[in-house]
């Protein structure tokens, strides 16, 4: 339809009308009167070749007529399209755009987010150039990034400069240029996006960070000096503790020895006593040693079968044969294989130990999900305790137990606790005197199926 | 007959209680070559190096933790002089410290016991050390 519109512009519809017409002229009467001698005959023809020629006519002119008026109504339609993606591109942008006249940057066009965000009317706007709304500090910077736009047609980079609202306040705003053709007048677009709360809170993070990394760097060499002081505080406990025990143990046995005639039974037994005890203290030495040593130790982590080392771990202990231990299968977890061995071993132990007085003792060691996380239980049907002692078990050289009833340092927990806080994780107990305990642990280090 | 027995034993121990029970187990042991005792690093070396017609030990006791020169210093110096290069050295001390155990014998010990703190693991300690380096031990 487009095309044939396009050919029948209006003049070459006149000059067809006009060849049409003429040729008609010239032989439709010549036609006729070939047909006929008649003169009434003719006359009549004559009358039917009128009314031939109006109805000849009038059909490609209604045509035409309606092929124009479809034409103005597409027009019209487009029209309309234009003058909204015009709305939506430039007048209801969420960002400030203005057109600008290339030679004098004064302002021609300004959409609704420019005039709110800089408080000016359209008329005020209408009276300055681009230079009113941005901080006289960067018009050498507004300058050239116009003239490159004008020189090379396009801009390299966005461009952040100061911008001054109506009201004296500063902006950050970040500015595009385009050269563009209005009606075939080169202009500029300028596209603005402020960036002040952007800015400002890229610079609160910076500082933020800042701040954590201090903090965190600072922390790291408290921590170190600690580590530090620890360290030479476990060498001395290692080294100078030890040696006035040996000098106990060995001057008693001396004493005892060379006065073994002179001595009562009942001194004897003291001297074995005061040993006795300085032999215990060189073992709670010991105890704190290791347990000091699982503090520092270098945690290497990888995917453990909890299940195989719990059945070694068993095996190496000294069971009742009435005893029922279960333990599950492929219980995994993402743990330091050694340090899971002394953690097993000793809560292991413990169920072994706290339910040897138990007519058929059962020792379970399983997993569950609870909340989406693994948690790994020891269970045993032992003597218990009391519930409101579960976190004090697991302090160092705490003891519920006298040492006649069940024999121990009270480190064995506390080391598990170590043990299990160096993985990322947690452990704690649900205990009931007569009924047993159930420790529960869990691993910081995610199995990655 | 091992010459090693007419020679004597160097303890260099700071603890007057450990030389005492040292000796004591020495003596319990019937271990009876001479003992002489350097209270510290430096005395050890003195005695040591300052004659070059001192005889030598068949043996040092060498304990770690001392003032003015430690165990670890005065070994380096023992090993570092040809007069007493080859002189076996045993650290008998109460570390346990795997870093110690390391140093020492990075620093050229022959041996690294730590002295026990019940009396009879003590003393049997100190005879299975005296028949190895007094007895079975053969010198250059």
């Amino acid at each position: 339809m487009m095309r044939i519109n396009k050919i029948l512009t209006p003049l070459s519809i006149a000059l067809l009308y006009a060849v049409f017409g003429s040729i008609w002229i010239l032989y439709s009467d010549r036609l006729v009167a070939s047909l006929s001698t008649d003169m009434e005959m003719l006359s009549q023809m004559q009358t039917y070749k009128g009314w031939f020629y109006v109805v000849i006519t009038a059909i490609p002119l209604f045509l035409l007529i309606k092929a124009h008026q479809r034409l103005v109504l597409e027009s019209a339609q487009l029209l309309q399209a234009t003058e909204k993606k015009y709305e939506h591109l430039f007048l209801s942008n969420p960002h400030p755009n203005c057109v600008l006249d290339p030679e004098t940057l004064g302002f021609i066009l300004m959409n609704r987010k420019f005039i709110q965000t800089f408080g000016y009317s359209v008329r005020e706007l209408n009276k300055h150039t681009i230079h009113h709304i941005i901080s006289s500090k960067d018009h050498a910077k507004l300058s050239k990034v116009v003239n490159t736009t004008l020189t090379t047609g396009e801009q390299e980079e966005p461009i952040i400069l100061r911008g001054e609202l109506k009201n004296k306040s500063t902006i950050s705003v970040e500015l595009m240029f385009y050269e563009i053709r209005v009606q075939g007048q080169v202009s500029l677009l300028c596209q603005m996006r402020d960036v002040t709360a952007e800015l400002l809170n890229r610079e609160q993070v910076r500082e933020l960070t800042e701040h954590l990394e201090r903090t965190v760097d600072e922390r790291t060499r408290q921590l170190s000096s600690v580590n530090e002081e620890l360290e030479s505080f476990t060498y001395s406990v290692s080294h100078d503790l030890r040696a006035p025990l040996r000098a106990i143990d060995g001057f008693s046995k001396a004493i005892a020895m060379d006065n073994r005639n002179h001595l009562t039974e009942e001194s004897q037994e003291y001297f074995k006593r005061v040993r006795k005890a300085s032999q215990r203290m060189s073992q709670l030495i010991d105890d704190m040693l290791r347990l000091s040593r699982i503090t520092r130790a270098s945690v290497a982590v990888k995917m453990v079968d909890l299940s195989i080392i719990a059945s070694e771990v068993i095996a190496t202990l000294d069971v009742c044969k009435s005893a029922i231990v279960t333990i599950e299968d492929d219980v995994m977890a993402n743990a330091d294989e050694g340090l899971m061995r002394i953690l097993l071993n000793n809560l292991l132990s413990n169920a072994v130990k706290y339910s040897s007085n138990v007519e058929t003792p059962e020792i379970h060691f399983g997993k569950k999900t609870l909340d989406g996380q693994d948690v790994y239980i020891v269970r045993d049907n032992g003597v218990g305790f009391n519930n409101a002692d579960s976190t004090k078990i697991f302090k160092p050289f705490q003891r519920l137990h006298t040492e006649s009833e069940f024999s121990g340092m009270g480190i064995g927990l506390a080391t598990a606790r170590r043990i299990v806080t160096r993985h990322g994780g947690e452990i704690w107990v649900d205990a009931q005197t007569g009924s047993g305990a159930t420790f529960y642990f869990t691993i910081g280090f995610r199995l990655n199926n | 007959m091992n010459t090693n027995l007419s020679k004597y034993i160097m303890l260099v121990d700071d603890n007057q209680d450990d030389v005492d029970l040292t000796i004591m187990a020495l003596k319990h042991n019937q271990i009876a070559n001479e003992v002489k005792v350097a209270f510290n690093g430096q005395e050890a070396v003195d005695m040591l190096l300052n004659d070059d017609d001192a005889p030598l030990p068949a043996v040092i006791l060498l304990d770690i933790n001392m003032p003015k020169l430690n165990g670890l210093e005065t070994l380096k110096i023992l090993r570092s002089h040809e007069r007493t290069r080859t002189v076996p050295v045993v650290i008998l001390t109460s570390s346990q410290e795997e870093q110690d155990l390391l140093a020492g014998y990075r620093s050229g010990a022959n041996s690294y016991i730590k002295k026990p703190v019940d009396f009879e693991n003590f003393t049997e300690a100190i005879r299975q050390l005296g028949m190895y380096w007094l007895a079975l031990n053969e010198l250059p």
